[in-house]
């Protein structure tokens, strides 16, 4: 009975191992993984638009677009007051005589204007019915003229309490916007047309010519946008250090006459995607360019 | 029945919690801001309108007139500025306080406006103010006022030059500085070279020697106020003079025993640095202006160390040598230690200056002709480890660069043939680092071996 046993066992374990090696089909093959890619999707117009090449003419807009206002006809200001006469010195007494000047003449600029004696500059002129005299130009002493840069600076408050309270209005009303589509996008044509529209407006001067470093430095601008595609707000990002950095504030000055550019009044950007493109960002990096 | 109550809520809470979690995502990422990133632009001069200053008489009008054609001048010829026509300008001249309508100067494609008004003052001295408007951005970005006698106009309207071009491209600007050269002439065999010195633009010309004696090499102190240059007044025994602009004083700087060239101030001014031959030998020598002592840098034997200057910082010396056979730029420390050889490429360099910004050493070089090209002389740069040499500007002989006071822009003398006539006439021309714009600097007399002065003070 042992006896049997140990032959069939043997034999059964003869016949396996014959089939395990003898029949190479039995061995699973390591299944053969494709190789993965990565991909990124774009989004891409109904319409093919791509952008033209350099020196083509820029391709019409997909469909009717609402034309960009014109620029500002220029408008005759009023006639010319009569030069005002020359003011009466300040005191009756005859004035001290003039100190004698040195042999080399030195012109010195003269301490900014203090911030406080004048009223706030002459607004602009607003365009009147008919024509009316200019008002009087102001003497400008020192003070004045200080007084015009602080105002003129510094945006008024009110203003500034406006963009805050269209962030905070932006940021509340997130995933609440009833016209919200979050299915919109703005497509990668579209942006390109974007940004050759304002690749135009972007005057970098002239190559190697400015301060260095200003070629070098790329500048983020945050955008608040009106449904006319008109620029609300453009606000450039670390704006702090335009104060002490000469080469930044030159590189974001350039930026910001881009986007205030006539040309890029109006930005050629879907109307019925307001939501998704009433804020955004723009980054002009001319690090390639210089390159 | 409880365990298995349990089990389905806390499933329900997973899927709820999964779903919330997906819908947050989504929105989220439909909510991401846009982000257009701006690569391409344009690398133009910036269209600037300058209106007239505006006057509140019939003098001060002209004036005005005057000064804005300057300052327009000046940014003009600086290459980064397109001054607009003011035959375009709309409107009738304003003051100052006077803020104006973009709207008109935008149709114009103005990127910036200087708007200026001149007002006599009650001693008789005129105030000139000026302000300068960001037009896009509708803001002005600098604003400046100089009180000073009518004869000083133009030094008013370079300094607001100045003004505005620091302010637009962030560069220090150049324009209230003055030039000296070498006047000329003659024939070839008789020249007669005189002392000359002129505002950067060419204007306020005037000699500052009788031309009876040959002078070369004339170079500004560093306060803008003393030259420094080389006179024949004793024949065959030439010596290093100081000129005072101001006064018209001159002086011998010292009598030495062989033949001294190319003397320059230091940086400090307190010192000149300078090559004088003497037994066989030309090396380089500094003299201590308070008390004439005599420093040797280089102590070669036979071979000739010419054309000394220093860095900005003081600290480091150009020069050029011949003791590899051909003439080469070296730099050497201030004590004439660590000499190193930095011109590297095919050719021979000559009259090296160092920028005032440190970061490039201009030179004159001499090749023979390349396939296509009859240019031998070229005016180049290099960094200071000789790395990065750009050639800016070739001709039939092209010599003698020297740097503005912000380092961006390069003046030399040229000897222009005129193949027809088969005369050859010496210009003054300048070159900005980018060998794009090129201009011919104004002489009335043939010229050459300019220098030019920083800011003056």
């Amino acid at each position: 009975m042992r006896g049997s046993l140990l032959v069939s066992v043997t034999m059964h374990a003869a016949l396996v191992a014959l089939a395990w090696f003898g029949l190479p089909y039995l061995q699973p093959e390591p299944p053969e993984l494709d190789e993965v890619i990565f991909v990124q999707l774009s989004d891409l117009a109904e319409v093919t638009n791509l952008p033209p090449e350099p020196g083509e003419a820029p391709p019409e807009p997909p469909r009717p677009e609402p034309e960009p206002s014109p620029p500002p006809a220029p408008e005759p200001e009023p006639p010319a007051p009569p030069p005002p006469a020359p003011e009466p010195p300040a005191s009756p007494a005859p004035a001290p005589p003039a100190p004698e000047p040195p042999p080399e003449p030195r012109v010195r600029p003269e301490p900014p204007p203090a911030p406080t004696a004048e009223p706030a500059p002459e607004r602009p002129q607003p365009v009147p019915p008919r024509p009316r005299p200019r008002p009087k130009p102001r003497r400008l002493d020192l003070e004045s003229v200080l007084t015009d840069l602080k105002r003129e600076k510094d945006p008024p408050r009110a203003e500034k309490r406006q963009s805050l309270a269209d962030v905070i209005d932006r940021t509340t009303r997130l995933g609440s916007d009833p016209d919200f589509d979050p299915t919109k996008t703005v497509t990668q044509s579209e942006i390109s047309r974007v940004r050759q529209q304002i690749a135009a407006c972007w005057n970098i001067g002239v190559a190697g010519a400015g301060v260095e470093e200003a070629e070098t430095l790329a500048v983020e601008v945050r955008i608040v946008m009106n449904p006319d595609r008109t620029v609300r707000d453009a606000t450039v990002v670390n704006e702090s250090r335009m104060t002490g950095d000469t080469a930044f504030r030159i590189a974001a000055e350039r930026a910001l006459r881009a986007i205030r550019h006539p040309d890029c009044r109006v930005l050629v950007l879907p109307d019925d995607k307001y939501e998704v493109w009433k804020t955004f960002t723009f980054n002009f990096d001319p690090r390639k360019l210089v390159q | 029945m409880m365990r298995a109550w349990n089990q389905g809520a806390t499933a329900l809470c997973l899927l709820l919690g999964l779903a919330v979690t997906c819908l947050g995502s989504a929105t989220s990422l439909a909510r991401e801001d846009l982000r257009i990133d701006i690569t391409q632009g344009r690398f133009d001069p910036i269209p600037i309108a300058v209106r007239p200053f505006y006057g509140t008489q019939p003098d001060t009008e002209t004036l005005g007139t005057h000064v804005a054609d300057v300052i327009s001048a000046n940014l003009h010829r600086s290459g980064l500025f397109d001054p607009i026509d003011p035959a375009a300008f709309i409107g009738p001249v304003t003051g100052v306080q006077v803020r104006p309508r973009f709207g008109n100067w935008a149709a114009l494609k103005a990127e910036a406006l200087v708007k200026g008004s001149i007002t006599p003052e009650p001693d008789g001295r005129l105030k000139f103010e000026y302000r300068l408007w960001d037009v896009a951005r509708r803001a002005d970005l600098v604003a400046s006022s100089f009180t000073t006698p009518e004869r000083n106009w133009r030094r008013v309207a370079h300094l607001i030059s100045d003004q505005i071009y620091e302010r637009v491209t962030g560069e220090t600007g150049y324009f209230d500085t003055r030039i000296v050269y070498i006047a000329e002439t003659g024939p070839r065999d008789r020249r007669v070279k005189r002392l000359a010195v002129m505002d950067q633009d060419g204007a306020n010309h005037r000699y500052l020697t009788d031309g009876k004696h040959l002078v070369l090499t004339p170079r500004f102190s560093p306060t803008a106020q003393e030259l420094v240059y080389l006179g024949y007044y004793q024949r065959n025994r030439p010596r290093v003079y100081l000129f005072n602009i101001v006064t018209g004083q001159q002086a011998v700087l010292g009598d030495f025993p062989g033949m001294t060239l190319a003397p320059r101030f230091a940086p400090d001014g307190t010192s000149v640095i300078m090559s004088m031959a003497k037994d066989g030998a030309t090396n380089i020598y500094t003299l201590d202006l308070a008390t004439r002592v005599q420093r040797r840098l280089t102590g070669s034997v036979s071979d000739i160390n010419v054309s000394p200057t220093y860095s900005p910082d003081g600290e480091q010396v150009v020069f050029v040598s011949d003791r590899t056979g051909t003439k080469q730029l070296y730099v050497m420390r201030d004590d004439g230690s660590n000499m190193v050889r930095i011109s590297r490429e095919k050719g021979q360099y000559d009259t090296p200056v160092w920028s005032p910004r440190g970061d490039l050493i201009a030179f004159t070089k001499t090749r023979p002709p390349v396939p296509g090209s009859t240019d031998r002389y070229y005016i180049g740069v290099m960094r200071p480890d000789g790395r990065g040499e750009r050639l800016l500007v070739g001709g039939y002989l092209v010599e003698g660069p020297t740097w503005s006071p912000n380092g961006r822009v390069l003046l030399y003398a040229e000897e222009q043939l005129e193949r027809a006539t088969g005369t050859i006439r010496r210009v003054l021309r300048s070159v900005d680092l980018t060998g794009q714009n090129h201009r011919v600097v104004p002489t009335p007399l043939e010229a050459s071996d300019p220098a030019w002065s920083g800011l003056l003070q």
